[in-house]
């Protein structure tokens, strides 16, 4: 190729790098990238193998967690693939395929566990670019995970055939068809009875070494994967650059600023209102940030700050919350009778658990006349807050829920 | 403790209960009553697909109560067989750091 590549704008700029100006993107380059490949792939590959009926009992049975999206629909029944859908997919994809290619058959076996080692790294690789701090190992681990990505794709490389590909195979096929005719017509009748199977054979042999001789990984995409692990050593974690934040303006920028205007020269009045909204988020955030760092900061400061900050902020939860007491409950008997639980095993726990649990002074009595009449609270919900990964005080609350036998939206009695 | 879960265990949440205490009025005991899961192969992660798988064993205690300080977060658990599940480590980053 002669290609005449000329000055590149950015070339005159001081200190400036054209080849530095491309930052890694999570959401387009593994969500709605190599995600959405591999999940073409995966598809194919159940296919293939039979399990996609499996595959489909798992994804539409997933259990719900904070922050997860339960499918409601099949896979195959999914339209719409965006990046909401793929993180999601990204958070379960290994489970439901672990679950889904279980107990292979003899032939099976290998190509399984190439598959399933190929989705685990790079689903590890994907975890591992969102932290937000990292360290030597934590980089190295993820060239790990690319490398070994990298050894076991080629497990789907029969589904990277392109239609280039799949009209030379076609064409190779008829013409190797048209030559045995020829053939057939001078060999005789009980040699002619054998000929079908090993023609089978034959054009699958083919077939295979025409699609792993053409196909092949190399596009875009999966170039840039390589590129994770040098920017985060000179630029820090991947999320600082997300495109993400961008993709949310669309909507709390432009949409709502849409909504709230009179329609008058309305992109002049979305970029002159959000600014001055913006700005103040930012410096309300600040604020808050100074506040939570309280008896580090001195105390001019804190003076300023009570000055100048009219909000009250909330203080941050970090203990556990019950919610939603039953009132047909209240006492062991009642438990017992809406739950099932024979009242002899609740005896034997409480006890267990006072003697256990318990200082000396304050343990329940063990006679099963007074446990019997124990005043108790049955509840449904429990907030646990969590701690957020690589936060210092940043909290995701867990609702762990118990209906015992009641049904929950409908849809069964739940106990997480 | 538990191979790769680290001293975690997942387990079933039959109730949450309060308890008042009789002799003394102000005194309220916050528990829950579980139905606790083994790990199978000793919580080791699969060779396969990496994850631990958990089990309901047929000789698990129907009922244990235990003080609710005890239970750290929801795990998220894939059905693979009547009374065995999948720990699915890859749900979020935290999960991930931790069961390794």
């Amino acid at each position: 190729m002669n290609l005449g590549i000329g000055q590149n704008i950015f070339h005159r700029l001081d200190r400036v790098l054209a080849s530095d100006l491309y930052k890694p993107d999570i959401l387009h380059t593994i969500y709605l990238g190599l995600f959405k490949y591999m999940m073409d792939w995966i598809e194919a590959f159940v296919t293939k193998h039979g399990r996609l009926q499996a595959f489909d009992e798992h994804w539409k049975a997933l259990p719900p967690y904070p922050g997860f999206l339960v499918p409601k629909k099949a896979y195959r029944e999914v339209t719409q693939w965006q990046g909401k859908e793929m993180r999601n997919l990204g958070r379960c994809i290994q489970g439901v395929l672990a679950v889904a290619l279980r107990q292979p058959a003899g032939a099976q076996a290998i190509p399984f566990k190439r598959a399933l080692r190929c989705v685990r790294a790079l689903v590890d690789f994907n975890m591992m670019a969102q932290y937000r701090s990292h360290t030597p190992d934590t980089i190295a681990y993820m060239e790990e995970y690319l490398d070994q990505f990298h050894r076991m794709k080629d497990i789907f490389l029969e589904f990277r055939v392109t239609k280039r590909t799949q009209a030379k195979v076609d064409k190779q096929r008829n013409e190797i068809r048209r030559l045995r005719a020829l053939m057939r017509e001078c060999v005789a009748t009980s040699q002619r009875r054998r000929m079908p199977d090993d023609n089978r054979d034959e054009e699958n042999e083919m077939r295979n070494d025409m699609v792993h001789g053409l196909s092949h990984f190399n596009f875009i995409k999966m170039h840039l994967l390589s590129h994770f692990c040098d920017h985060i050593h000179r630029f820090g974690n991947i999320l600082m650059y997300s495109t993400e934040i961008g993709e949310l303006a669309h909507k709390t920028q432009i949409k709502q600023g849409w909504r709230q205007l009179n329609k008058n020269d309305a992109a002049c009045q979305i970029v002159h209102s959000y600014g001055p909204q913006h700005a103040i988020q930012m410096r309300l955030l600040n604020l808050q940030s100074l506040k939570n760092c309280g008896p580090n900061l001195s105390p001019d400061v804190l003076k300023h700050l009570d000055r100048t900050t009219s909000t009250v902020w909330p203080p941050v939860i970090c203990r556990r919350i019950w919610k939603g007491r039953r009132g047909d409950v209240s006492n062991i008997v009642d438990f017992s009778r809406i739950s099932g639980v024979s009242l002899e095993i609740i005896y034997r726990e409480l006890i267990r658990y006072s003697r256990h649990n318990l200082p000396i002074d304050h343990r329940l009595l063990e006679d099963h006349a007074t446990l019997r009449s124990l005043p108790i609270e049955l509840l449904r919900q429990l907030e646990v807050p969590v701690l957020t990964f690589q936060e210092a005080d940043v909290y995701e609350i867990h609702g762990a829920r118990s209906t015992v036998t009641l049904h929950f939206r409908n849809q069964g009695s739940r106990n997480d | 403790m538990y191979g790769a879960l680290r001293g975690r265990l997942p387990a079933k949440l039959v109730a949450l209960l309060k308890i008042r205490d009789p002799t003394s009025e102000d005194t309220v005991r916050r528990v829950n009553g579980l139905q606790l899961l083994t790990p199978a192969n000793s919580g080791r992660l699969s060779d396969l697909h990496g994850l631990v798988t958990v089990q309901m064993r047929e000789d698990t205690p129907v009922f244990t109560i235990v003080d609710i300080g005890t239970i750290l977060g929801l795990a998220h658990l894939i059905p693979e067989e009547d009374r065995r599940w999948v720990g699915n480590s890859r749900i979020d980053l935290r999960t991930f750091d931790e069961v390794y």
